[in-house]
């Protein structure tokens, strides 16, 4: 049996920011992980980080929680290189482009006009800048976990079964790679493990207080230009592009958008639809000679947690405290919120171990050396890809397309 | 557009599918027909003929399959409307 004064279940953005913090206090942190940093929902989710230009007026709430939320990333990532300095945002319909700069300049984003840059084909879009860089989250992911190490925080392989009340503080009971059983007592714990969490509290016989949804991504790669642009092409739908530069030249772009997906079962070929319709929109914006230069077609479906009650795709809650305060939920909707929820769970186990309240600025990430990068990040490893997709002539097969989403 | 017992409503022009003001399948274009193929499934038919089973969740009432459809009737041809079981 093992001790730990906090036990953290994930090692994603809210999970490493949290038990490093709380390392960083003085707290002896053990951090539970059955893949590595991000292999969950944090890389998944979108395999980048923007700070939040992704909202509307059916969301009155986000820009006062992104507004926050920017605050903690601007000290956060005062050292990680973005990939794109700004954002283009693209509508077919120039008055959506003028209600979409008003909304968004009152709700306190930096917009400036942009003519259409010359890699969207300029008959059929409208765009305005936005000053918000975009980040790749494994940079982000990467230095995380360097300055935990640095902290002391423990690192175990393994998945937290089950947690329960143990004297005056908790118990997590461990499957390790092996198979084998651990043990560990701590005073709290922080439940961080993203699309594991819901198991994590069916097992433990606690509330089902987070929901799943499923979503998918679609990844291009080429000699392509890096570019963060968003297309609404409705209200309440759209797609977000963005990039990162491998050392080889060829960008990967990730395509992602607003729709969500029931999580059980067999989806069929669900995600060869949504690819397929990705596809269409993006031959309808984007200048055809760019996409020749795409030679590769892959994607993976993510899933996406929230806390009940469910709030459209956006939960504006994000942290629960269960078993009388010793176990704290962390799963924020969106990852550009992750350090609002780490905010929070430190909040409640720091009051639990008695530390000092007074929350202390983020310090800045130190980037991992480029060299250290992986060429492909962990949650890409195993896709398969079509290569040498004729994209301006008939796009590949709804079934051709789903096969890229069979891991 | 259609819109069934359930609440659901397709566009025929766009194939979307819709719950209230949620998008719940972007379309890939213009349908010949939507119809209820069963309790929780929705089969759509496009202009070119291709035939996909739409199932929706009960508990989440989102989109939780799609699929190819076989050996499920086809709505009657010869009709741009929709047909509908309610």
């Amino acid at each position: 049996m093992r001790h730990g004064d906090v036990i953290v279940a994930g090692a994603g953005v809210a999970g490493l920011l949290s038990a490093l913090t709380l390392a960083r206090r003085g707290a002896h942190v053990v951090l539970v992980e059955p893949l590595r940093a991000g292999a969950g929902q944090s890389g998944q989710s979108h395999g980048y980080l923007h700070r939040g230009y992704a909202y509307g007026p059916d969301e009155p709430q986000l820009p006062a929680l992104l507004g926050t939320a920017r605050e903690h990333w601007h000290s956060l990532l005062a050292r990680i290189p973005p990939v794109t300095a700004d954002s283009t945002i693209a509508f077919c319909d120039p008055a959506a482009v003028r209600r979409a700069e008003r909304y968004w300049r009152e709700s306190g984003l930096a917009v400036r006009p942009r003519s259409t840059p010359g890699w969207l084909s300029g008959t059929s879009v409208a765009c305005f800048g936005s000053a918000e860089p975009t980040y790749n989250v494994g940079d982000i992911l990467r230095g995380l976990s360097a300055q935990a190490r640095a902290a002391g925080v423990e690192s175990r392989p393994g998945t937290v079964e089950r947690i329960e009340e143990s004297g005056d503080g908790v118990r997590a009971r461990i499957t390790e790679p092996d198979g084998g059983v651990a043990v560990v007592d701590a005073r709290a714990a922080v439940l961080a493990a993203g699309a594991g969490t819901p198991g994590l509290l069916a097992r433990s016989g606690l509330p089902a207080a987070v929901q799943l949804r499923r979503a998918f991504m679609l990844v291009l790669r080429g000699r392509l230009p890096a570019v963060s642009v968003l297309f609404p092409e409705r209200a309440e739908h759209g797609l977000f592009l963005a990039s990162r530069l491998g050392a080889d030249g060829r960008a990967t772009w990730l395509v992602s958008d607003f729709q969500s997906f029931d999580s059980g079962g067999d989806p069929g070929q669900l995600a060869g639809w949504w690819a397929r319709r990705v596809l269409l929109t993006l031959r309808r914006v984007v200048d055809a000679a760019v996409l020749a230069r795409i030679d590769a077609v892959s994607g993976y479906a993510a899933t996406k947690s929230g806390l009940l009650p469910a709030s459209g795709t956006v939960a504006h809650e994000f942290g629960m405290e269960l078993l009388g305060g010793r176990a704290v939920v962390s799963t924020p909707s969106k990852l550009t919120l992750a350090p609002l929820a780490a905010r929070r769970a430190v909040r409640t186990v720091a009051a639990r171990l008695g530390m000092r309240p007074a929350d202390a600025a983020w310090e800045p990430i130190t980037p991992v050396p480029a060299g250290r990068s992986p060429a492909r990040e962990t949650w890409e490893t195993s896709m398969s890809a079509l290569h040498h997709p004729d994209l301006l002539g008939e796009p590949p097969a709804i079934g051709a397309l789903s096969e890229l989403y069979q891991r | 557009m259609l819109v069934d017992a359930a609440g659901v409503r397709i566009s025929l022009h766009t194939g979307d599918v819709l719950s209230g003001d949620r998008l719940l399948l972007a379309g890939l274009g213009p349908l010949r027909s939507a119809t209820r193929a069963g309790e929780d499934t929705i089969l759509l038919e496009t202009v070119s003929g291709e035939r996909w089973l739409v199932r929706m969740s009960p508990v989440s009432g989102l989109v939780a399959a799609v699929e190819p459809a076989v050996a499920v009737r086809s709505a009657p041809r010869g009709t741009d409307r929709c047909v509908t079981v309610m």
